[in-house]
């Protein structure tokens, strides 16, 4: 005598007239998100940081200038790199980020084997563009 | 300071994000979730009082227990049902304690979640289903959210309840019937 609930159902224009009622009550919270957001700043603080240090790119801009030679066969590096991040750059955003790893798993039938995605992953820079 | 691309992604995605991403890309994870969940988690609360200030805390509160289940600190998270059939339950709770404190410190007895007023019997746009909403016991009522606004399955609502899901096919079953009779559906 048990009843089938997933066979109980109401009729959709009072499931919408349902839904509306519930949003029909909101409110905005601008202090709780400041503050949820900074707590979780606080909470991940201790993960390694995907930002490579301002100076760091001010000296690879100074040998760049320094080294007619030594600049051209860094932009040839660079302009290798990221035909090769482009390669990987599933979701078509530009960059290559997890966002990438992501997308191949998602990809139905694909070529999203494990080993291509942890591979890939080798290859991720940061949400940001910085290189790991 | 929020990623929008993060906001195509699967909350699984997020979580995993939040489990071992970078420092800068789990809190933008977990921003994502928060925006994204943040107006739900408000409306629970609002389901059990009409006080917005607990509603806030509730909502604070809410993400707080999620956040500290992630590393460093909490062993991280592994979604095998929505998010929100985890939300629920600590939303929930965390009004309903907010009220008793509340109802403690005015010298009132304990309440049990049957006995709380309805908050919407005033300002509703659909006063009809309010009212017959409003006429439904506290449990029924809030089953017929969770399965048919919140879009649970029943073995979710049994987890967020913590009730078996012969219970909630019942509570369900009845809480049909009786919001039928009470707007005059056959």
């Amino acid at each position: 005598m048990n009843p089938e609930p997933e066979t109980v159902e109401l009729p959709r224009d009072l499931v919408e007239r349902l839904e509306r009622l519930d949003r029909s009550v909101s409110m905005l919270t601008p202090a709780v998100d400041r503050q949820v957001r900074e707590a979780a700043a606080v909470h991940f603080a201790e993960r390694p940081d995907s930002a490579r240090p301002a100076s760091r790119r001010w000296a690879v801009l100074g040998t760049l200038a320094a080294s007619l030679v030594a600049g051209a066969f860094l932009v040839r590096m660079q302009t290798g790199m990221e035909a090769t991040l482009l390669a990987n750059d599933i979701d078509g955003s530009g960059v290559v980020d997890i966002l990438d790893a992501f997308a191949l798993a998602r990809m139905d039938g694909a070529p999203g084997s494990q080993a291509e995605i942890d591979a890939l992953i080798g290859d991720i820079v940061a949400l940001d563009g910085t290189l790991p | 300071m929020t990623n929008p691309r993060l906001d195509k992604l699967s909350d699984s995605e997020l979580v995993e994000i939040c489990n071992s991403g970078r420092r800068q890309d789990a809190v933008d994870a977990f921003d994502s979730l928060y925006r994204r969940h943040r107006d739900y988690v408000t409306r629970v609360a609002l389901r059990f009082c009409s006080d917005r200030e607990i509603a806030a805390d509730t909502l604070q509160e809410t993400f707080i227990y999620l956040l500290r289940k992630f590393p460093p600190g909490g062993d991280g998270l592994v979604l095998t049902a929505q998010l929100r059939s985890l939300l629920y339950p600590v939303a929930r709770n965390l009004t309903l304690s907010a009220l008793r404190r509340r109802h403690r410190d005015d010298h009132v007895t304990e309440i049990e979640p049957d006995q709380l007023p309805d908050p919407r019997t005033v300002d509703l746009e659909y006063e009809n289903l309010g009212k017959a909403m409003a006429g439904l016991s506290a449990s029924h009522r809030e089953v017929l959210l969770l399965r048919f606004v919140d879009g649970m399955r029943i073995d979710e609502i049994a987890e967020a309840l913590e009730i078996p899901p012969g219970t909630v096919k019942s509570r369900l079953h009845f809480a049909v019937g009786a919001l039928r009779d009470r707007l005059g559906i056959a």
